[in-house]
C-alpha cells in the first residue's frame, strides 16, 4: 500500500514536469486570446493543474491523522 | 494634495499599521525561546501561509521581474511558472518532515536540526557560515531598495540616507518587539498589501491606456520577439536546466522560511499553504511580468536597468496619484516581508547555534535577550554598510539564490536517506559552495548555458552519495529522526529510539 501509494505520487510529479516542457510547442510569434499569447495562458492553465496535482500527491503520501 | 504629500501620507499609515501590529504581537509574546523564536509553533492558516509567502517574495517581483519582461518578454514566465508552480510547493513535504521531528524533539533553526541529524558540531559551523553568509547580502538590499524608493517616490523630500534609517527602524521595533508572531503578522498585512497593488495595476492600466489588445497589437507590430519563447542567451536549454534546479526546492534551502515551516500549529494547515503556493504566485508573478511586457509598448526605449522602475512609471503616467503612493507602500511592503525574517532567522541562529551552545550557563530566557539585541545589532551594521557604495551588492544578492540551493543535497538527504553521513554531508557542502563561489568569480566556463548551480548541486548530490557510502554508517542519529517519520506513517520503525530533546 505504501509502495503504491509513493509509486502514485511519483507518477503525478513526472507527468507534472513533462507538462512544463513547452519546446514541443515551438518558438513561432504567439496567437494572442483575449489580449494574452497562448503560451502564456497554458502556463495559467498549468497553475490551476499544480494546485489538484499538489492536493493529490499531499493526499498521497502526507498522513493526515497527526495533527 | 500634491503626490509627494499623498506619497508621504501613504508610508506614514503603513509605518504606522506596522508598528501598531509589532506592539500587538509583543503584548502576546512571552519572553522564552519557543514564544518568541516560534510563536509558541502557533501559526495557522492565512497567517502562516502569507509568514512563508511573504518573506519568499522579494523587491525583484516588483523591481527587477518586470524589467526582465520589459526586455526579454514573455521567456521569463515560460522558463520559470513550471519550477515555480509545481516542484517549489513540493517543499512543503520536506518541511513537514522537519516540522513533525522539530515538534518532538524542540529544535528551533536548522542548524540545531541537522546538527543532531548528523551529530556534527563541523557541519553545524558550516552550515551557520553558509547560512549568514548569503544571507546578509539580502538584508543589504532590502535597506538600500527601500531607501532608494522613498527618495525617488518622494522627490528627493525624503533623503536615500532617511530612508533607509525608516526602513531599519520599523523592521527593528517590530522584530524586537515582537519576535515570530511580530513578523507573521505584519507579513500578513503587506502581503495582502502588495498583492492587491499589482493586481489593482494590472486592471487599471490597460483601461487606461486603450484595453489589452491594442496594447499587444501594438507589441506584434513592432517587438514581436517579446512574444516569443526565446531558447537562446538567458533562456537557453541550458539556462533553462539550471533555473529549474535552482528553484525548485528553494524556499526549503532559505533558513528564514524553513523556520517559519517548523512554526505551524499543524500539518493541515502546512499542507494547505503549500496547495495555495500556486495561486499566490500567479497573483503576484503574471500581473508583475505582464505590466513589464506592456511597459514596452506603453513606454518604449528604456535602457537597461531603468526598465526596473516600468510599474511605477506607468502608474506615474496613467493612473491617479493616490495608485502611485499605493505602490510606494506596495514596495515597502515587499521589501519589508523578507527583511524582518532574514534579520530574526540570523539572530535566532546567533542565539541558538553559537551563544545557546558554546555559552555556560545559557538558558532560553539569555537566548531571547541575545536574540534581540542582535536583531538591533545587525539591523545597525546592515544600515551602515548600506550607506557605503556598493555597486555589486545587487549581484551578490542575486547570486545567493545558488548559495542556498548548493544546500538540496544535504538538506533532503538529511531527512530522506539513513546512509547519508556526517562526512558525506560536509564534503557536499564544502564542494558545492567551492564550486558557486567560483563559478560566480567566473573562474570557470560556462558550458552549454549550464549555470554554477548545475555544477554545484549535480556534482555536491554525487560528493554526497560517494562520501556517505565510503565512511561509517550514523544508524542511531539518522533512527532517531526516521522513527518520527515511520511512526507517523504508522509503520514502526526497526530500532525506534526515544532519546530526549538535546537541544537547549
Amino acid at each position: 500500500m505504501d509502495r503504491t501509494r509513493v509509486t502514485a505520487a511519483s507518477v503525478i510529479v513526472l507527468v507534472m514536469l513533462a507538462l512544463q516542457w513547452t519546446g514541443w510547442l515551438g518558438s513561432a510569434i504567439e496567437p494572442v486570446v483575449a489580449g494574452i499569447p497562448i503560451q502564456f495562458s497554458y502556463f495559467l492553465a498549468y497553475a490551476a493543474l499544480s494546485v489538484v496535482a499538489l492536493w493529490g500527491i499531499f493526499r498521497l503520501v502526507w498522513p493526515r491523522d497527526n495533527d | 494634495m500634491s503626490q509627494t504629500a499623498l506619497v508621504l501620507v501613504g508610508a506614514t499609515a503603513f509605518v504606522g499599521l506596522m508598528v501598531l501590529l509589532g506592539r500587538a504581537a509583543a503584548s502576546k509574546t512571552s519572553a522564552d525561546a519557543e514564544s518568541y523564536f516560534l510563536a509558541n509553533r502557533g501559526l495557522r492558516r492565512f497567517v502562516l501561509f502569507a509568514a512563508i509567502f511573504g518573506t519568499n517574495m522579494t523587491a525583484f517581483v516588483m523591481l527587477g521581474l518586470p524589467g526582465v519582461a520589459y526586455h526579454g518578454g514573455i521567456s521569463i514566465w515560460l522558463m520559470l511558472a513550471g519550477p515555480l508552480l509545481f516542484v517549489m510547493p513540493l517543499s512543503f513535504y520536506f518541511g513537514y518532515r522537519c516540522w513533525l521531528v522539530a515538534r518532538k524533539y524542540g529544535y528551533v533553526t536548522p542548524v540545531e536540526f541537522y546538527r543532531e541529524r548528523f551529530q556534527s558540531d563541523g557541519l553545524a559551523v558550516l552550515m551557520f557560515l553558509g547560512f549568514v553568509g548569503w544571507t546578509i547580502p539580502y538584508i543589504l538590499t532590502g535597506v538600500i531598495g527601500g531607501g532608494r524608493a522613498l527618495e525617488n517616490f518622494t522627490g528627493g523630500s525624503i533623503p536615500y540616507w532617511a530612508g533607509g534609517l525608516a526602513v531599519t527602524i520599523v523592521v527593528a521595533y517590530y522584530t524586537w518587539a515582537g519576535g515570530m508572531k511580530g513578523t507573521a503578522w505584519t507579513n500578513t498585512a503587506q502581503t495582502l498589501l502588495f498583492m492587491a497593488f499589482l493586481l489593482l495595476a494590472v486592471v487599471l492600466i490597460p483601461t487606461a491606456s486603450g484595453g489589452t489588445g491594442r496594447i499587444i497589437e501594438t507589441l506584434q507590430r513592432e517587438q514581436p520577439q517579446l512574444l516569443t519563447r526565446s531558447w537562446d542567451g538567458p533562456f537557453s536549454l541550458g539556462a533553462t536546466i539550471s533555473q529549474l534546479i535552482l528553484f525548485s526546492f528553494i524556499i526549503f534551502a532559505f533558513p528564514f522560511v524553513w523556520i517559519r515551516m517548523i512554526s505551524a500549529r499543524s500539518s493541515k494547515d502546512l499542507r494547505a499553504s503549500g496547495i495555495a503556493y500556486p495561486v499566490a504566485l500567479v497573483v503576484t508573478w503574471v500581473p508583475a511580468i505582464l505590466l513589464g511586457l506592456w511597459g514596452a509598448s506603453l513606454v518604449p526605449g528604456l535602457i537597461g536597468a531603468e526598465a526596473d522602475s516600468v510599474i511605477f512609471l506607468l502608474t506615474a503616467q496613467l493612473l491617479p496619484d493616490w495608485v502611485a503612493a499605493f505602490g510606494l507602500v506596495a514596495l515597502l511592503a515587499i521589501v519589508m516581508s523578507s527583511m524582518d525574517a532574514q534579520v530574526l532567522t540570523l539572530s535566532n541562529m546567533l542565539s541558538r547555534d553559537i551563544v545557546g551552545r558554546y555559552q555556560r550557563g545559557s538558558t532560553p530566557g539569555s537566548q531571547v535577550r541575545w536574540a534581540r539585541v542582535f536583531v538591533v545589532v545587525l539591523l545597525a551594521l546592515t544600515y551602515a554598510v548600506s550607506l557605503l557604495d556598493m555597486p555589486g551588492i545587487f549581484d551578490v544578492a542575486q547570486f545567493a539564490f545558488t548559495g542556498f540551493a548548493v544546500f538540496y543535497p544535504l538538506l533532503i538527504a538529511g531527512i530522506f536517506w539513513r546512509r547519508a553521513t556526517k562526512w558525506g554531508a560536509m564534503a557536499s557542502l564544502v564542494v558545492g559552495q567551492t564550486i558557486a563561489i567560483t563559478g560566480y568569480l567566473g573562474w570557470y566556463p560556462v558550458i552549454a548555458g549550464l549555470q554554477p548551480v548545475f555544477w554545484g548541486v549535480t556534482i555536491g548530490t554525487a560528493t554526497l552519495i560517494v562520501v556517505s557510502l565510503l565512511t561509517p554508517r550514523q544508524d542511531t542519529a539518522a533512527e532517531r529522526f526516521h522513527a518520527v517519520w515511520d511512526e507517523a506513517r504508522g509503520r514502526r520503525s526497526p530500532a525506534v529510539s526515544r532519546a530526549p530533546a538535546t537541544a537547549r
